[in-house]
């Protein structure tokens, strides 16, 4: 599996989680049920139950202890998926006080995305952001770590902004501004990698040109970027 | 001569189960419909960047899949199944309100032409999805007349549900027979109770979401294009009816499920009561839990983190329910025969729905979910599989007993055989595709979706197809299917215990007496609840007659030209609304001429089903039937005016965020001149309850003049309002002046329509009073209308201080 | 049965106090100062309470009826909080 940025790797492991949990679940609710089915099928000569249902009468059976037994399990279980979400879920939500982070506005319309660079810069359909640098630490001054924070809106109607390959989504609501952040891990463009082609997509229907509504993502070294973001 | 008599039947039936079969033949009729709408659309997507679609064709069909089939498809599907045998279940024999039945139904009818015909009001019709997002769904973006007649057809349907949901709840708590207790009912009937809550409180939520988008459509208002409005404010709006909707859809199929896993394992339900709790907790919980639906808006992070959790725990009761059923099976004794089948296919496919749904619960997985594929392929096997899947187990399990004849039981297993492989061919891979953003017409072929598409739409057609079967296998065994006996699968319910198809009044034998070892029948007793008193909304209980005696005058009257009459002309109106006046005066016309007629026919004396004294009636013993069917209108409506008042909330905590200045008390409203109004419509409530103490003590003027000081005061209270509206208008404060402004307009609109409904009854009740024989006779309609006039003046006295003094 | 009619009446002149008290809050808030909307509203709640229970129940006071109601309320209480919620506290407040 090739390497994934930092989002949606995070993102992965705990699909894998849920995934791990769903399968052992529901693989074993599966099981019992088609035991069930086969060990109790009717048999040729085989006799009817005592307490087999007859108009008007339902005889009242079972133990509650079962309801209180699966609810404690699904309790404890959902306690740990739970955890992990929130956790993810801060990670997702709170960009990190990075101040070499490049901030870009994002504004969708119908039908495309407009990106506004902090120097005024504006592209349309064309999202240029540099790659993650490690070398960039917070003590260092004048250059993009990687760290890309976006300020979502809309200049008309609901769109959701989302880009597949990081696994990050936030909805452009007219009128609000929402943020999402992400690092690039890869260096390419939309010919050298293909998952960048149309990689910004728009996630709720918005009209005529919804399905036409994506922009491509070029990740650029440091030095590109910063000769296409002065160049302008 | 044209035989008349089945034109007539079918056109005026008051009679619960050829209106459950008029629903059963309608709802399938718009199940093909959207399901042609699917394939047409799941063509289009076959292949990468196919041209088979415009975009605006494949946006509609989109949508309008997703409306009929949630709203015009499956909950009918449900209802055509409960109209059938929830009144058999509870040993009744008919609704509590057959004309209301009718008026249902033919409510319903109309709703779904005005829904189709939206298509050719010029433009197109509802383009924005099933879920009709805010600012999508207003003039500026959608600007086709489709669109408003969609929303119209909504509202109507709506009012149609709301008015069968009213029918259902009386009749499952005051007409059981006697010993039939609560935990006696079948789960079909329980899962059918749990359905009526939600409807009764998620769906006037609907209508009152559908009100504003309306007014903004039709008279300018600014609620969704407003900053303080806008799309939050439609999505809680939206979401708080949509989330309990989904279990509206699912819990009649998935009820259906338990009763055919206890009858064809020939074991009892394990754990009955806990599944009816289960459903209960279920119900109250599916309305905390919509936001996780706008997991991605941005809002308080804490907040959704709680819907997080509500989500997840709502998986619990239903897990429950899951194993319980399983549980069903031990010890048991299965034969596998079509409704069986379908019975098991429905579980299966509802824990793989339901074990994707605690993936979608997550806030942090949903970055990836959100607006995609799995999304899809999520909530159709819950809904599809779970839901519809039941549903066509209970149309081969009740085959025999509606039409009287076998279905081939060959070609139902063949119909399941290909439905299963269908359904997984068709949603399984939808999961796959979580990086494809749904409702796109087009996708490139770059993006590797195209091989996995081409395997959904060929998994569409397939389940297509397979209904094909169904439908071939039914209306042929419909004319030639060998004759079924009266109980052919050992069903515990009471329908297996009366004849096939059942006798017009259900129960030939008499009233059926439930005991714990099982039904006696005897000739029933002349009593009646309310002992020969006249009963309210006009219904006469044929005071003094006995419960069989009259079976031939009652079965004469099992019918009332009215109900269609009224339903066109709501749907004439609602069109000509849009369309042109003269379709509005006609509509309007026979609307009021219809309801005149009904009028009329209440009160000559027309009867409505008669309440068996022994019955059980818990917990509502001390009412009638007229009251509780009132008040259960009233916990509708408090659902309705809470949601509006929840958006008068949202706009005016939002104004100071976004800058907007909320007019100060008195600075646009008259304070003393509303204090004034207020002053005189709580003073009609006080002529109100006095006119109900002179009727009950006889006196004919005392009653007379209040119902007269009540109308008189209710009407000031309108011509004041007019006046106060129109010195606004002249103030330049007009509907789409502000957010303030719009919101003040549907408010004191919304109830002046009430007020005015309420005076149109009030001349019905003084027209009542005049004829009745003895004015206590008409104390029952007083009371009831009543409730509602208290109500009114409920709702207003919360409206003075939103609208004139904060 | 004159009880009943001196019950109505009272109930009249308590629904007219409390208009009077709200409008008086209104037009001199000043003294409540953030307390005036939540006492008008209590002070309408109070009111529909009363006609609720009064005005409503005629001779039955069905327990049941009061029960449904309150859950009925319950129902879009999740709603006004929800509302509230995302108004108040919005997770990335700033506008454009």
């Amino acid at each position: 599996m090739p390497a994934l940025a930092p989002s949606a790797e995070q993102w992965q492991s705990l699909f894998t989680l849920y995934i791990i949990a769903a399968v052992i679940v529901g693989g074993a609710v599966f099981v019992m049920f088609f035991f069930f089915l086969v060990r109790y099928r009717r048999k040729p000569g085989g006799t009817e139950p005592t307490d087999a249902p007859r108009v008007g009468v339902m005889a009242d059976r079972g133990n509650p202890a079962l309801a209180a037994i699966l609810t404690a399990l699904l309790v404890s279980l959902f306690f740990g998926l739970t955890l992990n979400t929130f956790a993810l879920n801060a990670y997702l939500q709170n960009p990190p006080n990075d101040p070499n982070a490049l901030y870009i506005d994002v504004i969708g319309f119908q039908w495309g995305w407009r990106f506004v660079y902090p120097n005024g810069h504006e592209a349309i359909d064309e999202l240029r952001v540099p790659v993650i640098n490690g070398t960039c630490t917070s003590s260092v001054r004048g250059c993009w770590s990687g760290t890309v924070i976006l300020n979502i809106t809309s200049a008309d109607v609901f769109h959701s902004f989302g880009i597949a390959v990081f696994k990050i989504k936030r909805d452009a609501i007219p009128g609000r501004v929402n943020q999402a952040w992400f690092v690039a891990d890869k260096v390419g463009i939309p010919d050298t990698i293909p998952e960048y082609r149309e990689a910004v997509r728009c996630y709720e229907l918005c009209g005529t040109g919804h399905a036409l509504m994506f922009a491509d993502l070029l990740v650029l070294t440091g030095d590109n970027f910063r000769g296409w973001y002065n160049g302008r | 001569m044209v035989d008349w008599k089945p034109l007539k039947r079918w056109l005026f039936t008051t009679n619960h189960k050829d209106i459950g079969i008029l629903y059963l033949l309608t709802s399938l009729y718009f199940f093909v419909t959207a399901g042609l709408f699917a394939l047409t659309f799941r063509f289009q997507l076959a292949v990468p960047s196919n041209t088979f679609l415009q975009p605006d064709e494949y946006n509609q069909l989109v949508t309008t899949h997703g409306l009929l089939m949630l709203l015009w498809v499956i909950t009918p599907l449900g209802a055509a199944f409960a109209n059938y045998f929830v009144p058999i279940q509870i040993g009744a024999r008919d609704m509590a309100f057959p004309r209301l039945n009718a008026l249902s139904y033919w409510v319903y009818l109309a709703s779904g032409m005005l829904a189709l015909s939206s298509f050719f009001a010029g433009g197109g019709t509802a383009d924005w999805g099933w879920t009709t997002y805010a600012p999508l769904n207003t003039v500026e973006f959608s600007p086709a007349v489709g669109g408003s007649m969609m929303g119209l057809a909504l509202m109507l349907l709506m009012a149609s549900s709301i008015v069968s949901t009213v029918n259902f709840l009386v009749t499952i708590f005051r007409l059981r027979a006697p010993g039939m207790s609560l935990v006696r009912l079948p789960l079909f009937t329980w899962g059918w109770i749990f359905t009526s809550l939600l409807m009764l409180w998620a769906f006037p939520a609907f209508v009152s979401a559908l009100s504003l988008l309306v007014a903004d459509r039709a008279f300018g208002t600014v609620f969704f294009t407003s900053t303080q409005g806008g799309p939050l404010l439609w999505d809680h709006m939206f979401w708080f009816f949509g989330h309990p909707e989904v279990y509206v859809l699912l819990l009649p199929g998935f009820a259906i499920v338990g009763d055919l896993f206890s009858t064809f394992s020939r074991r009892p339900l394990y754990a009955k009561k806990i599944i009816i709790a289960c459903l209960a907790i279920a119900s109250i919980l599916s309305f905390t839990v919509w936001a996780h639906h706008m997991f991605m808006t941005g809002i308080s992070q804490s907040l959704l983190e709680a819907f997080n959790v509500t989500t997840e725990l709502i998986s619990i009761p239903f897990a429950i329910i899951v194993i319980a059923y399983i549980f069903t099976l031990r010890g048991g004794s299965i034969r596998f025969t079509t409704p069986m089948l379908f019975a098991v296919g429905a579980l299966g496919l509802f824990i793989i729905g339901g074990v994707t749904g605690v993936f979608n619960s997550s806030v942090a997985l949903d970055t990836a979910f959100r607006g995609t594929f799995w999304v899809v392929g999520h909530f159709h096997y819950t809904i599809v599989g779970g839901g519809l899947t039941g549903l066509f187990g209970g149309l081969y399990y009740w085959f025999p007993k509606i039409t009287g004849r076998m279905y081939s039981e060959r070609l139902g297993k063949i119909h399941f055989a290909i439905y299963m492989v269908g359904f997984n061919l068709l949603y399984f891979p939808m999961h796959l595709l979580y990086d494809m953003p749904r409702r796109i017409f087009k996708y490139d072929a770059s993006t590797g979706w195209g091989p996995i598409n081409l395997l959904i739409t060929i998994g569409g057609f397939t389940f297509g197809i397979s209904q094909l079967i169904m439908f071939a296998n039914l209306l042929w065994s419909a004319r030639r299917g060998p004759a079924a006996d009266k109980d052919p699968w050992g069903g515990y319910s009471l329908e297996w215990g009366i004849p096939s198809p059942p006798p017009e009044f259900n129960f030939p034998e008499g009233v059926p007496v439930i005991s714990a070892s099982g039904v006696t029948f005897r000739p029933s007793t002349p009593a009646m609840a309310n002992g020969g008193q006249a009963m309210a909304d006009g219904g006469h209980a044929n005071g003094g007659h006995a419960y069989v005696s009259h079976e031939d005058e009652f079965g004469e009257e099992h019918w009332s030209h009215w109900p269609i009459v009224v339903a066109a002309g709501a749907g004439i109106a609602l069109w000509g609304l849009l369309m042109g006046l003269p379709a509005l005066f006609l509509g309007t016309g026979v609307l009021a001429a219809a309801l005149v007629g009904w009028g009329r026919e209440s009160l000559r004396g027309r009867s409505e089903v008669p309440v068996e004294a022994t019955g059980e009636k818990w917990p509502f013993d001390r009412l009638e039937n007229l009251s509780l069917g009132m008040w259960i209108f009233v916990f509708g409506e408090i659902a309705f005016f809470g949601t509006l008042f929840g958006a008068f909330v949202f706009l005016r905590m939002n104004s100071p965020l976004t800058g907007f200045v909320w007019p100060r008390p008195g600075e646009v409203h008259n304070i003393f001149w509303g204090g004034f109004n207020t002053i005189v419509l709580l003073t009609s409530g006080l002529t109100m309850v006095f006119a109900l103490t002179f009727a009950r003590r006889g006196s004919y003027r005392g009653l007379q003049a209040s119902l007269v000081a009540t109308f008189a005061l209710g009407a000031f209270f309108m011509v004041n309002k007019a006046f106060e509206w129109n010195e606004l208008f002249t103030n330049g404060f007009t509907f789409s002046t502000s957010s303030a402004s719009s919101i003040y307009y549907v408010l004191s609109g919304v109830h002046g329509a009430h007020v005015v409904a309420g005076l149109t009854a009030l001349v019905y009740l003084m027209v009542k009073a005049l004829k009745a024989g003895s004015v206590k006779q008409a104390s029952g309609a007083v009371e009831i209308f009543g409730i509602y006039w208290g109500m009114v003046d409920a709702v207003w006295v919360f409206l003075f201080p939103l609208l004139y003094l904060l | 049965m004159m009880i009943e009619e001196a019950k109505y009446a009272a109930v009249y002149g308590i629904l007219m106090l409390g208009l009077i008290v709200e409008i008086l809050i209104a037009v001199d808030g000043g003294a409540l100062g953030s307390l005036a909307g939540p006492a008008i509203l209590a002070i309408a709640s109070l009111q529909a309470i009363f006609i609720f229970l009064v005005y409503m129940h005629g001779r039955y006071g069905p327990r049941p009826v009061a029960v449904f109601a309150v859950i009925s309320l319950i129902t879009v209480v999740p709603l006004f909080i929800a509302l509230l919620y995302s108004v108040v506290m919005p997770h990335h407040g700033s506008l454009p």
